[in-house]
């Protein structure tokens, strides 16, 4: 207290002064203090009978304390009060009664809890009673004013005894700024902890670890935990699968995340709920930091985007099938904006036209320069009719490609109007190229057809008509060669014998002329019946060894006896044998005429079971030259022969078409004067044509 | 063994000339120059064969021998057919008409008589 003499000095000269200047109302406090002037006073008659000069001191001193403590009082911050465990109040400071709003006079008639309100006064009581009972006490409570203002205090009391009653010494300091920002405080806490709770996004705090710290409400409730199931766990196998059903392993996502926090800023993940069900979110995440700047855990936030994902999957699709069946269909689309005169268009109109996918729009213009020009007007014309509503455009043009390619589209569009003005015209281009190409094909096969009914229909007539004149003329001179008509003279028979040669063979041009055009007209039919080969090949043989031996020709045979069935045409295989044999014999004029037949298991070049015949002869021979044209039709070779040997030139060519027909082949070998050797092979099971 | 044999053939010539060859097997003959024609003798005469000519004006072979099978009373007569077309299924086409037998012109004078009488059979 020593070092704080000289201040009490000034306060004491401080106080004087004031008490000087102090208003009435001061002056009649004063009187109220009575008390404790009495007590002093008390106090000093208690003690031994000082000296005058020792009272004038000790007054002096007293008067000083009292200026003091009175000062101290009045120079507090906040309110100081001063009752008896009745609830008297004996001394309170000028704060008090400011603030209270209340007089000396009504506060002395005053208790103390009647400066609460109600709903207050049980706490407060409670603790003025801890004063009494422990010594000293504190509370936050509001303090009524007489105004019914309720200011929020802290208020300390402390017990004290005084002149042996015990009283309550009250500090109280007003904490309405505190109160107010710590209100304040907390009700930007509850505005963001709302925020937090509420907000339609998953807020999720996750530790280094990986654990799951914080996840609020909505996350909780999306994800389908209770809060205690999910806090503390790791975010792996609960709310993020190992794997992604796409594969992407997320095993390692955290340290991903850390190594790479800005490729993650915004993410996108699947995720799985507590039932199992996997969800697309796409997350916002950020990196929690300590002081040293070590990631301590991330903050993410996370929208689900699952149903985004599948609209924009189903839309995706849904093009990806329009895409499709455009190209299957090879039917593009197009829309024409009437104001603009610009076309836009699909994939497959970009594809139609030749033109890269990129290139999917254009002017009316630029598409006007693709169509053939021979169909522009048409094109123009139901163009103009579409606009005017007279008809649908419905139009089949040739188009020419820019690489000259032409084809074939046909657009079927529709106007739409707008307050019945045009606005645009939106339609399809189908590549009808293929269709076209096909009912051109089918007409010119359909008039091939209608050509081979004719040329059929004129074969079955020709051979009608040639046939009944030569049936009677063969027929007649058969009968009388016969004398079935009555006996005829040397000179007859041999005109007759004559006639017949000559009819027969005029009946064999007919036939050889009406094979090759029956070939030629793909009207002849190969039988597939079964016969046997031995067989038919001696019939063939007994039909020519008679004009072999009439030319003196030896008949070399080698013919096995077991060469088997054959399946096929009987008739044109004895035709081909025939033919080849005739030939032979018609051709050589001394020698031998052979003929060597064998079955072969397999085919060297077909590689079936067939039979291969092989006629030679000792006649003249074929030139090398003329070999290659041995087989056309009308080509029997040197001029001269010809002359010497009747034919129609037809039958090596009817030859080699029926061995094709059957699907065998013939062969031909020869040396200019020293004789040919023609070889025929047929399988043994000839398909049907 | 002498037949009835009924000879529908509508060239003068070409009929002459089976019934000279016909009948020089004993054999009677009765002629048609048309389908109608040979149908309605057919079903008066009850011959013992039918020698049918497809190329007939009108009502062709083919016609005939299908209403002379789908008659009860003529189905059992043996139709030999004769024909000039030698196209691809002629053969096919007479038999599935139903003819018995099948001829091509020019018939051979020598064997033609033989060939017939192998589709005659005995009366019934």
């Amino acid at each position: 207290m020593g070092t704080s003499a000289p201040k009490v000095e000034r306060i004491l000269e401080q106080a004087q002064s004031t008490e000087d200047r102090l208003p009435d109302d001061q002056h009649n406090r004063r009187a109220r203090h009575k008390d404790a002037e009495a007590a002093s006073a008390a106090s000093a008659s208690a003690s031994p009978i000082p000296s005058a000069a020792a009272l004038a001191d000790a007054e002096q001193t007293l008067r000083s304390e009292m200026l003091f403590s009175e000062t101290l009082l009045e120079s507090l911050p906040g309110i100081m009060y001063f009752y008896d465990s009745t609830g008297r109040f004996l001394r309170w400071n000028r704060n008090f009664e400011r603030v209270s709003g209340y007089t000396a006079e009504e506060i002395a008639a005053m208790h103390p809890l009647e400066f609460f309100a109600p709903q207050d006064r049980p706490r407060v009581e409670a603790r003025i009673a801890e004063v009494f009972t422990v010594g000293e006490s504190s509370v936050e409570a509001p303090f009524q004013t007489k105004r019914g203002e309720l200011i929020p205090y802290l208020l300390t009391g402390r017990r004290v005894e005084y002149h042996g009653r015990t009283c309550l010494l009250g500090v109280g300091i007003d904490i309405t700024a505190r109160t107010e920002a710590q209100a304040k405080l907390e009700q930007s806490e509850r505005k963001y902890r709302e925020l937090v709770e509420h907000a339609n996004s998953i807020i999720l705090r996750w530790d280094r670890a990986g654990r799951v710290t914080f996840l609020n409400e909505f996350g909780l409730r999306f994800f389908g935990y209770a809060e205690e199931e999910i806090i503390g766990r790791h975010v792996i196998g609960t709310i993020v699968p190992k794997t992604e059903t796409g594969g992407r392993n997320l095993e390692r996502l955290m340290e991903d995340i850390c190594a790479r926090p800005e490729a993650f800023e915004q993410s996108i993940n699947e995720n799985v709920r507590h039932d199992g069900e996997r969800v697309w979110i796409s997350w916002a995440n950020r990196i929690e930091r300590d002081e040293r700047g070590e990631p301590i855990g991330i903050l993410s936030i996370g929208t689900d985007i699952t149903a985004r994902r599948e609209a924009e999957e189903r839309l995706r699709q849904s093009e990806a099938h329009l895409r499709e069946a455009q190209r299957i269909a090879k039917i593009g689309s197009w829309e024409l904006d009437l104001s603009t005169c610009r076309i836009k268009w699909s994939g497959q109109t970009s594809e139609i036209f030749g033109l890269s996918p990129a290139h999917s729009s254009g002017t009316y213009q630029e598409f006007l320069t693709f169509v053939h020009p021979d169909d522009l007007a048409a094109l123009e014309a139901a163009h103009r009719a579409a606009l005017e509503g007279s008809a649908r455009f419905d139009i089949q043009h040739r188009i020419v490609l820019r690489d000259g390619t032409e084809k074939v589209v046909h657009q079927i569009a529709d106007v739409k109007r707008e307050n019945g003005v045009p606005v645009s015209l939106a339609g399809t281009v189908h590549d009808i190229t293929d269709r076209a190409r096909i009912e051109a094909e089918r007409e010119r096969r359909h008039r091939a057809e209608a050509a081979d009914k004719v040329k059929s229909a004129f074969l079955a007539t020709m051979s009608h008509e040639l046939r009944t004149p030569l049936n009677s003329i063969i027929g007649f001179t058969g009968i009388l060669l016969q004398e079935l008509a009555g006996p005829i003279n040397a000179e007859q028979r041999k005109q007759l014998e004559m006639v017949r040669s000559s009819a027969r063979h005029l009946l064999a041009l007919v036939n050889d002329v009406l094979d090759i055009s029956k070939i030629e007209a793909d009207q002849l039919v190969i039988a597939r019946e079964p016969f046997d080969l031995t067989a038919s090949i001696t019939k063939v043989l007994s039909l020519v060894t008679p004009q072999a031996r009439e030319k003196g020709l030896a008949m070399h045979v080698e013919l096995p006896s077991d060469l088997g069935q054959m399946i096929g045409d009987q008739r044109r295989f004895e035709q081909i044998l025939l033919n080849l044999l005739s030939n032979a014999i018609k051709f050589t004029e001394q020698g031998e005429i052979g003929l060597i037949a064998e079955r072969l298991s397999c085919d060297a070049s077909t590689g079936q079971a067939a039979v291969n015949v092989r006629i030679c002869d000792t006649g003249p021979g074929i030139k090398a030259a003329d070999l290659e044209h041995l087989f056309e039709p009308f080509r029997q070779v040197d001029s001269g022969l010809a002359r010497r040997h009747e034919g129609t030139g037809l039958g090596l060519a009817i030859c080699r078409r029926l061995t094709q027909l059957m699907g065998g082949r013939i062969e031909v070998e020869s040396e200019w004067g020293k004789g040919s050797t023609f070889s025929v092979t047929l399988p043994l099971a000839v398909r049907g044509n | 063994m002498k037949a009835r044999i009924l000879l529908i053939e509508d060239n003068e010539q070409n009929r002459y000339l089976a019934r000279f060859l016909l009948e020089q097997g004993g054999h009677e003959v009765l002629q048609a120059e048309t389908g109608p024609l040979g149908l309605e003798m057919a079903a008066r005469t009850r011959p013992d064969l039918i020698l049918l000519d497809i190329q007939l004006p009108g009502m062709d072979g083919h016609a005939v021998a299908r209403t002379l099978k789908s008659d009860e009373t003529l189905r059992s007569v043996p139709i030999v057919a004769v024909t000039s077309y030698a196209m691809a299924g002629d053969r096919e086409k007479c038999l599935e008409a139903g003819a018995e037998g099948y001829i091509e012109k020019p018939i051979n004078p020598e064997t033609f008589l033989s060939e017939i009488e192998a589709f005659l059979r005995p009366r019934a």
